[in-house]
């Protein structure tokens, strides 16, 4: 052997394998373009590996610093390697985000929903607010009896209110019921004696009446509250609370007597008006006052008729109409579209 | 009721703007909807004497009319026919303005120039008299002199409320003297004096001229009458009432007729006291009086129409025959007219139900038999009978002898009520002392007297309404102000607030039947009933036998629904119209049962139910979807497995359904712990017909109570599974006969505790299988609760699974 000759040829060997392998790193600009490098660089019959495992091949003297340099050489590779990798791998990344955008713009793939009905929202709602006043729901019968459709409500035969124009007959004793008052009857009667008496009862009742403002069935909300030492200014404050949760803090009310057989005194209650806040406008007809429901403390006679004595409670009830709450607040005009259920109304709530 | 101002300031010295006015009298419950000035823009018109007529030189139909206007004279062109010399018109003169706010200024007719204009009544907004059209005659026996301002002396500055009476201030409010009576109680006015009124209310003295007949003698034979009281107005003069009256009956809302009538109507507007004339020369027999109407008697009223009486009826009757109903009409035969020369005046009290049934019987609701049916006060028939007779005599002239009739067997008492004034301070809630109490109440003219904390309260006759002591607490009440009680929060123990389960449970129901893509409905309960009769129920079909509503407005609502399709189909048809044929929509709301329970007088049941109804997509197309998801059978049952999901009802069945109204192949029953839960299903191409429905439409309908009662109350819990588990798919082929249900039963029977889930996912029917086979691939789960299930163990059980499909179903496994 000569030695010159092999002193050379492993610098010579060592240099070319390193230039090739680094070359062809730059080249690569794919992972496994890169792959493939390494491997005819470093893999297990690779240039570099196959120089390294020819180590024995020189004299024992040479072999530390022939073994260095091919070190030297390989960690230069692997490093090259590495750093190629992460430059590919963010450029390959980059160009499969690309390759996935899509025009933003296009319409989601569609979830159905449905809408609530907006007298139900609003049913809802008002129901919330006396629940946590303490008001318990009740249910009661659509048709009902005359006895506690009038009788027990102290509206006696003869009345106006009475008048066969405004109810549905079953027959002499049995209607559909006028109002959900008749609640306050059986709900009293479900609890007396005990004390207090908070309740609040939604439903369907029932006039003889079509045109653009009366619907044959339409829905009310009731609210009645019985126990000791209950007076007017009770019922001013729950319903002043009412109206500030439903109309905002700002919200007033004003008390109008009025007559309700069943309750005296008895009185319509307004509240500000929510569109001009007082001033005037079209829908308050300029009174600044918009008329939302009927209230007062209940008749004696009615509070004997839920099983209580009128001189030891006392009480107040309150009745609105959610139709005409839902209609202030979405600005509805015509009643006859809540019950008309056409989908082009009813999918913009 | 309409109340003039200018009317009502003859009784209480009110001032207030009359907006103002009403604002208060609305906060004390008269609800005043309305101020209306008809008359408003009338002004510059004054009276002028026509001086000459002349034809207009260059028209046939103009006249150029000469008038004097106190100190001027105007030449001015009319077409009015009736323009003569010598009479008294209203002459509007330029720069004057009518009552549909027209300015008048001089104009040039056909060449001759017009100084102003004469007005007839309609255009000052008065009411015009009979006859043909023309200018309106101003008498001057009335008052009138050229020069005069018509606006002035009509009092065309007046204001008109209009007054919503609730039915406990109707009686004693129906009248300008007790609206003056609140005004005065509500701003602490005294009420006038009558020679403050427009007219005298005393006659003439004047005793009986003994040429005459001896006036009738009043009888009251029914109780039904109270008091009766007859005056005599001899040789009256009829015509017309003065222009100031037939004002103020229009600014009420009445027409003038002729004096005596006018006056009649004038004060019973004015008093609350409804008055009837009759002529007296057409009774007979020396009686008159009130008894109940006799079989088989009839009676001719005002309006021409024969009558035939009933018993009930209360009427008026001289010795032969009824000569009015009492407090609805008078009798044609004895009616005032112009040749009437002498008048029985009748002020009486009728019974309000007799009045109010007669009157309804007949269609003759007037504002008499209005008043009689609120209650008048028969402390007042003689007063105001003075007034009127009074009245009567000033404009038709006549006597007005002394001799009265006044039959008042039981004269009424003034009632007495008790009321503790502690009571109505814990009523309202504010802390009024007993002397303020007594003087809000004195103000209403009671009487009261404070015994110890009692007051002890005298109630005047012309208020029927107030009864018992709580009526004194409203009394109180809104002359205090109910606005001005202190509002207080409330106290005590809470009621037993929140939602029940029973509710949250329902308000699920709804959010999750939105989330499935339905819009809620709130349909109308009742529906004709020949909805019902296209669903084609059999008559032993419960829901065939509806209630019904025996005073239906229209066949709308003839009958209440025992089934929510026919009015969800409704509302479908409706969408189908404007062309919505996509549409799923929901209620929650109740059915009606049992007309065998009302037609005993006893209530029916009202179940809840959910039902929807859906046509066309339930998904809309989508670009990267495709066609959408179609409401079909199975779109539909999945809702309502979600439904039943949703109650943790863990046992439902489902079975073929047999409903006229469905498909016959794509309907079905769901049932739980042996109780019917609902259907759902296609609808029967037939009955989508009677709708006007095209392509499919679903249907279902769930009984909520059974729903709530088949559901868990709550979720069984299981541990998370520690073992890890081992999925076998599975497909074979059956009998199309052979239900999926069956196979899982199977299934499930085979492959006990062990066999934790299966997943149909695949179903196949085609030529390679044979007819009516079928195929179906199943991935079944294994799993143990305490152990990893080995290779053999799983094998095993699923084994005994296979082989029980092969054994039981026939089934040739496939893999
Ligand atoms: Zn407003």
């Amino acid at each position: 052997m000569d030695e010159p000759t092999v002193r050379t040829g492993w610098r010579e060997e060592l240099e070319r394998a390193r230039r090739e392998a680094l070359a062809a790193i730059a080249r690569a600009t794919s992972t496994a373009e890169l792959e493939e490098v390494r491997v005819a660089a470093l893999g297990r019959k690779g240039a570099i590996t196959a120089f390294l495992r020819s180590l024995s091949q020189y004299p024992p003297e040479e072999r530390p610093q022939i073994g260095r340099v091919a070190n030297a050489v390989r960690d230069e590779v692997e490093a090259a390697l590495d750093a190629a990798a992460e430059r590919i791998g963010q450029e390959e990344e980059a160009r499969r985000l690309l390759e996935e955008t899509v025009d933003v713009t296009l319409p989601g793939t569609p979830v159905a929903t449905g809408h609530a009905h907006p007298l139900n929202t609003v049913i809802r709602e008002i129901e919330d607010i006396f629940l946590s006043m303490g008001f318990e729901l009740a249910e009661g019968p659509e048709i009902e009896t005359d006895a506690y459709n009038f009788e027990a409500l102290n509206i006696p035969k003869g009345h106006p209110a009475r008048d066969m124009q405004d109810s549905f007959y079953m027959n002499e004793g049995i209607l559909l019921r006028t109002h959900t008052s008749p609640m306050q009857v059986r709900f009293m009667q479900s609890r007396a004696p005990d004390l207090p008496v908070r309740m609040i009862t939604v439903g369907r009742v029932y006039r003889r009446d079509d045109d653009a403002t009366h619907s044959p069935m339409f829905t009310q909300v009731e609210g009645l509250l019985v126990d000791r030492g209950v007076h007017l200014g009770h019922l001013k404050w729950t319903l002043e609370e009412f109206a500030r949760r439903v109309y905002g803090e700002g919200a007033r009310i004003r008390l109008r007597p009025s007559y309700f057989p069943f309750t005296e005194p008895s009185m319509e209650v307004d509240v500000s008006c929510t569109i001009c806040g007082g001033g005037g406008c079209r829908t308050c007809k300029g009174t600044g006052w918009l008329e939302i429901l009927g209230a007062g403390m209940v008749h004696p006679r009615v509070i004997r008729n839920g099983g209580y004595d009128p001189d030891e409670v006392s009480g107040f009830a309150f009745g609105m109409g959610p139709e005409r709450i839902a209609m202030l607040k979405y600005g509805i005009d015509d009643l006859r579209l809540f019950f008309q259920n056409d989908l082009r109304f009813l999918e913009q709530f | 009721m309409r109340v003039s101002y200018r009317w009502l300031q003859e009784f209480v010295p009110v001032e207030l703007p009359p907006e103002e006015l009403a604002e208060r009298l609305t906060l004390v419950g008269l609800a005043v909807e309305a101020v209306e000035r008809p008359w408003r823009h009338v002004e510059g018109v004054v009276a002028g004497r026509v001086t000459a007529v002349e034809r207009h030189p260059a028209s046939d139909h103009l006249k150029v009319v000469r008038v004097e206007t106190g100190g001027a004279a105007l030449t001015i062109v009319t077409g009015a026919p009736n323009a003569r010399a010598g009479m008294l018109v209203p002459v509007a003169l330029p720069g004057a303005r009518l009552a549909d706010g027209r300015r008048i200024a001089a104009a040039d007719f056909r060449g001759v120039v017009s100084e102003g204009m004469c007005c007839s009544a309609d255009e000052l907004a008065l009411p015009e008299p009979p006859g043909p059209r023309g200018l309106l005659e101003l008498d001057p026996q009335e008052g009138w002199r050229p020069g005069m301002d018509v606006a002035r002396a009509l009092e065309l500055d007046d204001a008109v409320l209009e007054v919503e009476l609730t039915p406990n201030y109707a009686a004693h409010c129906q009248s300008v003297l007790g609206v003056a009576r609140e005004v005065a109680a509500l701003l602490e006015l005294p009420l006038l004096p009558a020679e403050r009124r427009r007219g005298p209310s005393q006659p003439a003295p004047a005793s009986w001229p003994a040429d005459r007949p001896r006036p009738p003698r009043v009888f009251i034979e029914d109780e039904g009458c109270a008091r009766y009281v007859a005056r005599f107005i001899l040789d009256v003069r009829v015509g017309p009432s003065p222009l100031w009256l037939q004002r103020r009956l229009q600014a009420a809302g009445m027409r003038p007729i002729s004096n005596v009538v006018d006056v009649t109507n004038y004060v019973m507007l004015e008093t609350g006291q409804p008055l009837h004339a009759f002529d007296l020369d057409t009774l007979r027999g020396g009686l008159i009086g009130a008894r109940a109407a006799r079989p088989g008697e009839t009676l001719r009223t005002l309006d021409g129409e024969e009558r035939r009486l009933q018993e009930g009826d209360l009427v008026i009757a001289d010795a032969e025959a009824p000569v009015a109903l009492a407090g609805v009409m008078g009798g044609a035969a004895t009616e005032v007219t112009e040749r009437t020369r002498s008048i029985l005046l009748e002020s009486a009290w009728f019974d309000p139900a007799r009045v109010g049934r007669t009157a309804r019987r007949l269609g003759l609701l007037s504002e008499a038999s209005g008043r009689f049916e609120k209650g008048v006060d028969p402390s007042g028939c003689r007063w105001v009978a003075d007034r009127a007779a009074a009245l009567i005599q000033a404009l038709a002239g006549g006597t007005v002898p002394e001799e009265v009739e006044d039959a008042y067997p039981r004269p009424a008492r003034p009632r007495r009520l008790e009321v503790e004034a502690a009571r109505i301070r814990g009523l309202l809630g504010v802390d009024l002392g007993d002397a303020e109490i007594a003087s809000y109440l004195r103000r209403l003219h009671m009487d009261v007297r404070a015994e110890g904390g009692r007051l002890v309260v005298t109630v005047p006759t012309f208020r029927p309404d107030v009864t018992e002591p709580v009526d004194l607490v409203e009394e109180v009440g809104r002359l205090y102000g109910l606005n001005r009680i202190p509002s207080a929060p409330l106290h005590g123990a809470p009621g037993r607030g929140g939602r029940s389960a029973r509710r949250r449970a329902l308000d699920e129901l709804s959010r999750l039947m939105r989330a499935a893509g339905f819009t809620e409905a709130v349909t109308f309960t009742f529906h004709p009933e020949e909805r019902l009769a296209r669903l084609g129920l059999p008559p032993h079909d419960e829901r065939s036998r509806p209630i019904a509503v025996a005073n239906p407005l229209s066949e709308a609502q003839e009958v209440m629904r025992t089934t929510m399709l026919p009015s969800l189909l409704d509302v479908l048809a409706h969408n189908h119209r404007v062309r919505r044929t996509d549409a799923a929509l929901f209620e929650i709301a109740r059915v009606y049962m049992g007309a065998d329970e009302v037609a005993a007088g006893r209530l029916p049941q009202e179940p809840l139910r959910l039902a929807f109804v859906a046509s066309g997509r339930l998904a809309p197309r989508h670009w990267r979807e495709g066609e959408g998801r179609a409401a079909d059978f199975f779109t539909a049952k999945g809702v309502v497995e979600a439904v039943l999901r949703l109650f943790r009802v863990e046992d439902a069945r489902w079975e073929r359904a047999r409903e006229p109204f469905l498909h016959p192949g794509r309907a079905a029953y769901a049932a739980a712990g042996g109780r019917a839960l609902g259907w759902v299903g296609e609808l029967h191409p037939r009955v989508a017909a009677a709708w006007d429905l095209e392509g499919r439409v679903v249907a279902a309908e769930l009984d909520v109570e059974a729903l709530l009662a088949a559901g868990r109350a709550l979720p069984e819990l299981r541990p998370l599974p520690r073992f890890p588990a081992v999925a076998r798919d599975l497909a074979l082929v059956v009998d199309l006969a052979t239900p999926a249900a069956e196979v899982e039963r199977v299934m499930r029977q085979a492959g006990g505790e062990l066999l934790r889930s299966i997943e149909l996912f695949d179903v196949y029917a085609g030529e390679r299988l044979g007819a009516g086979r079928r195929s179906l691939a199943y991935r079944l789960v294994y799993q143990a609760d305490d152990r990893t299930l080995t290779e053999d163990e799983v094998e095993a059980v699923h084994g005994r699974v296979r082989q029980a499909l092969a054994g039981e179903l026939g089934a040739v496994l496939r893999s």
